[in-house]
């Protein structure tokens, strides 16, 4: 019920689809700042400026080539967001979950924010390869 | 603690109270006992789910004497509708993004999939909806 799932079928194969994620420049063109800049790593967090105020994302978990999972508070909400890829036919079908978590409000400090100003930390990459 | 949007989701998972909302949302103000004349059940459990609707503010009771009249508070559930539709509309944009510059992939990055060059027509590919 508090789930929302959308999922598109792209006529490429994974592994390019794959590469729109983990690449900052490509990632940028479909989820703008809503992800860390650089490197995507456990951890690895942003705070942007939403519509309604400060928008602030981690990541969870990554699972190369598969699947990546964040979390998101704006706006007194946190959801959980999932992005799967995988073979579809000859191409791929990205599958999106957001999930409105309860709890109380507020963000867990597991560990330190990357704030904008600080941008991309290319040093803690180990848990992403490129794809290109 | 709790979420608003979680209570009125909460309070809607329900049929008999998605019914007693339906009954409602034409403005009109029944009783309790006028309710359970046009529900099939008796006044006991349409009070019940009545006071499950008046704990997420979807309901109100306006009373006149001895007698309750219940109205509807849709302000909650525009909230919560909006969430889920505004969730899904903004991935159902970003995943249309995605789709067009991963097919639009011919950047010169190539043997990242094996030689599979080529990337057909694929059928369905329009972003498909569920709210779970």
């Amino acid at each position: 019920m508090r789930r929302v799932t959308r999922e598109i079928l792209i006529a490429a194969p994974p592994a390019r689809v794959w590469r729109h994620l983990v690449d900052p420049a490509e990632r940028w063109r479909w989820l703008g700042d809503d992800l860390a800049p650089g490197d995507l790593s456990p951890g690895a967090g942003i705070t942007a400026t939403g519509p309604i105020g400060p928008r602030r994302t981690r990541i969870d978990e990554v699972d190369e080539g598969r699947s990546l999972t964040f979390t998101c508070d704006e706006a007194g909400h946190r959801s959980r967001v999932r992005i799967e890829v995988e073979a579809a036919g000859d191409g791929s079908r990205v599958r999106v979950t957001e999930s409105l978590l309860t709890g109380p409000v507020g963000y867990p400090p597991p560990g330190p924010m990357i704030d904008d100003r600080s941008g991309p930390d290319m040093t803690a990459s180990a848990s992403l390869v490129h794809v290109a | 603690m709790n979420d608003p949007v979680d209570d009125v989701l909460g309070a809607l998972a329900d049929p008999t109270r998605r019914a007693i909302v339906g009954r409602l949302a034409d403005g009109d103000t029944p009783t309790a006992t006028e309710l359970a004349r046009e529900l099939p059940m008796s006044r006991q459990a349409v009070a019940k789910h009545l006071q499950s609707l008046r704990a997420a503010d979807l309901v109100e009771v306006e009373r006149h004497g001895r007698e309750a009249r219940y109205r509807l508070q849709p302000e909650p559930l525009t909230a919560a509708g909006r969430w889920l539709e505004d969730v899904g509309v903004r991935w159902e944009q970003r995943l249309a993004t995605l789709k067009a510059a991963a097919e639009d992939g011919e950047d010169g990055e190539h043997g990242e999939d094996g030689g599979d060059g080529e990337h057909g027509e694929h059928g369905g590919d329009n972003a498909a909806a569920t709210h779970a």
